[in-house]
């Protein structure tokens, strides 16, 4: 059926922390510094661009250098591929649920 | 296919009315010998292959299928909860190192709904590891809502 890959697996880890869905639900309202999005949390600046970093490695956000202030993008291309993926596991599951039907309604009881 | 379906970043969920009783439903799920008259992948060419259901908890399951290319594909995991005929738990991942998926899992409820007819609601989770245990409802809503937004305003590279 589907396969996964490197990438996936990347996504689905950058996905698994609190912190990096908050930076991603702020990045969803539009591009941020490291800084902006260093000031809800109680975390350091450096462990921001941690999780950015990550974030990044997983294809979820675009740094771009802007004179000596980074700008931070969300790119939600990587968490689609990862809930396309998701879903081919609705479709499979469905038509199991639906195999069965027929089976045990063909069969009676 | 089915009566309802749901999507998310960690997880899905599906539900189908079947014309049986819920231990009906529940043998078909546990038994290899059921399981052989079911489980199918779509498509022509797709053949079962085995079925092997150590009905503990802790204990393992494999479901195997043979693709139209002659390659065998194996779905194994661990039951969690066996709570005949209502539930059934386990662990769900792809022996093919390719399809890995992680240590997802699969819940099974099914409940009984007329004299004739069960509802089997079929949830398979845990694709983010630790998604909605630690990072709770609003962060994975909100991703939720950005996919709906990206999804639609976003054009593919």
């Amino acid at each position: 059926m589907v396969t996964t890959s490197a990438r996936l697996d990347r996504t689905f880890a950058a996905l698994a922390d609190p912190t990096r869905r908050a930076i991603l639900a702020r990045l969803a309202t539009g591009e941020a510094t490291v800084g902006d999005l260093a000031a809800p949390f109680q975390v350091s600046r450096p462990a921001i661009s941690k999780h950015l970093r990550v974030l990044e490695h997983a294809g979820l956000v675009r740094r771009a250098r802007d004179g000596r202030v980074n700008r931070c993008q969300l790119d939600a291309r990587a968490m689609r591929a990862a809930a396309e993926w998701i879903e081919h596991y609705r479709v499979f599951w469905s038509h199991r649920l639906g195999d069965l039907k027929t089976f045990v309604e063909a069969e009676g009881s | 296919m089915t009566d309802s379906a749901s999507t998310s970043v960690n997880g899905v969920g599906v539900a189908q009315r079947i014309r049986a009783t819920p231990e009906r439903l529940f043998r078909a799920w546990t038994d290899p010998a059921e399981l052989a008259q079911w489980w199918r992948m779509d498509g022509p060419g797709w053949t079962f292959a085995g079925a092997s259901v150590d009905l503990r908890v802790g204990g393992e399951y494999r479901l195997a299928m043979t693709a139209p290319d002659g390659k065998t594909h194996v779905a194994f995991g661990v039951y969690r909860e066996i709570d005949p005929p209502r539930r059934l738990a386990f662990t769900w991942d792809w022996e093919d190192p390719a399809q890995r998926v992680g240590n997802t899992l699969v819940v099974v409820e099914i409940r009984r709904v007329s004299a004739e007819t069960s509802e089997i609601i079929l949830t398979h989770t845990g694709f983010a590891a630790n998604g909605p245990a630690t990072g709770h409802e609003s962060g994975w809503r909100q991703l939720l809502t950005l996919l709906d937004r990206t999804t639609t305003t976003e054009e593919l590279a």
